[in-house]
């Protein structure tokens, strides 16, 4: 993208340059790329921000490999960033830096062993864990009752990046993740600034 | 940084006026300094965006000390704000309102406090801004991942600080970006 210029000082009476109007929309342009990630001319509005949210209960089996979330709807999805078909995780369509986060509410693990561990995850291009985690909680729980964790990640993505949010835990039963309407488990990104 | 003003209609046949056209460029450069913190004459391309991370396990932070985090490599650096001959440091260049976030990943250890705190031109307690996390660590065999967020009025030159700390009885190592990951972002966010 053209690096900023500075902005013209016209006077009365003299003729309007072409160079220096020109000037104004590459700023134009270079403000909207800087903010959106994408060109003036794409028609763009908004900066690319994608929220999911879980349908219903997830429930998290106790010990083996880490999970992934599979979500239910996208309140929020303006890029394209996520699709019923692919529902466990979204795509970067605009290159870019973008703020991650994620929240997790763990339902009460009735009957479970204490203590044990929640962790939540969210990774990048891939679900192994730890080598794609890229942001992570785990909470020692002293107890079997309810919890909630949240992550945060800032990253740098390419076109067609996939981030995941990953959940394990060990209480020794299922432990269901509770969605909106329970305090809510949740998945955002939301684009930050030129890649 | 000049307020914002009201858009100027034009009208075909009519000579513009030189202050209407000069009003959009003072608009276009405030748009910009709310944007990046920078005039639009510095060429700047983007806001503050600085990302160090460590690429090695270690660090061997001693038990019950103030401890600095050293990072081995950055993905973003705009500004130059991170340094790798300064590596427990990170210095925006640019007055305004920063995003300061931070990961610690540690090995497995006893079960004892593990502490986090983001400081600024200083590495004492007193140095720490309204921000840190105190956790009572999982037991060995698992890795303790903790994070701290915040925003804060930065000044020009300011250096960030990770400090960590533990008191597990035994120096404790920090996990790279491919075990969790111990890493800090700092991002522009508003103007001063």
């Amino acid at each position: 993208m053209p690096a900023m210029m500075p902005p013209t000082t016209f006077v009365d009476s003299n003729i309007v340059r072409q160079a220096d109007l020109n000037n104004y929309s590459t700023n134009i342009d270079t403000l909207c790329q800087i903010n959106t990630g994408k060109k003036a001319s794409t028609g763009v509005s908004a900066k690319p921000a994608c929220k999911l949210i879980l349908s219903g209960n997830f429930s998290v089996p106790t010990g083996g490999a880490t999970g992934v979330v599979t979500w239910g709807s996208a309140p929020y999805n303006n890029d394209t960033m996520w699709s019923s078909v692919n529902p466990d995780h979204m795509v970067i369509q605009t290159p870019g830096w973008y703020r991650i986060r994620a929240q997790t509410y763990w339902g009460a693990a009735t009957g479970g062993a204490s203590p044990s561990e929640r962790a939540t995850n969210i990774h990048l291009n891939g679900l192994l864990d730890p080598l794609n985690v890229t942001a992570s909680s785990n909470l020692n729980m002293s107890g079997t009752a309810s919890v909630t964790a949240q992550v945060i990640a800032f990253e740098r993505l390419t076109l067609g990046a996939a981030i995941y949010v990953g959940v394990w835990q060990n209480s020794g039963v299922a432990v269901p993740l509770k969605p909106n309407g329970s305090w809510g488990t949740w998945f955002t990104a939301s684009y930050e600034a030129p890649y | 940084m000049p307020a914002m003003s009201g858009l100027t209609a034009f009208t075909d046949g009519l000579v513009p006026s030189a202050s209407n056209l000069n009003n959009l460029g003072t608009n276009i450069d405030t748009l910009c300094q709310i944007t990046t913190g920078k005039a639009a004459a510095t060429g700047v391309t983007s806001k503050g965006v600085t990302k160090p991370y460590k690429t090695v396990n270690g660090a061997a932070i001693p038990t019950s000390f103030l401890f600095r985090v050293a990072y081995n490599a950055t993905a973003g650096n705009v500004d130059s704000s991170w340094l790798m001959s300064y590596d427990t440091g990170v210095v925006p260049h640019r007055d305004g309102w920063w995003r300061i976030e931070a990961q610690a990943a540690w090995d497995p250890y006893a079960p004892s406090e593990r502490r986090i705190g983001i400081a600024v031109n200083g590495t004492n307690d007193s140095n720490i801004i309204a921000c840190s996390s105190t956790q009572m660590a999982a037991p060995n065999p698992y890795n303790q991942r903790q994070q701290v967020s915040c925003i804060s009025h930065i000044g020009s030159g300011t250096t960030i600080y990770v400090l960590v700390w533990q008191d597990s009885g035994v120096s404790a190592n920090l996990d790279p970006n491919t075990q969790w990951g111990t890493w800090v972002s700092v991002v522009w966010e508003a103007p001063w």
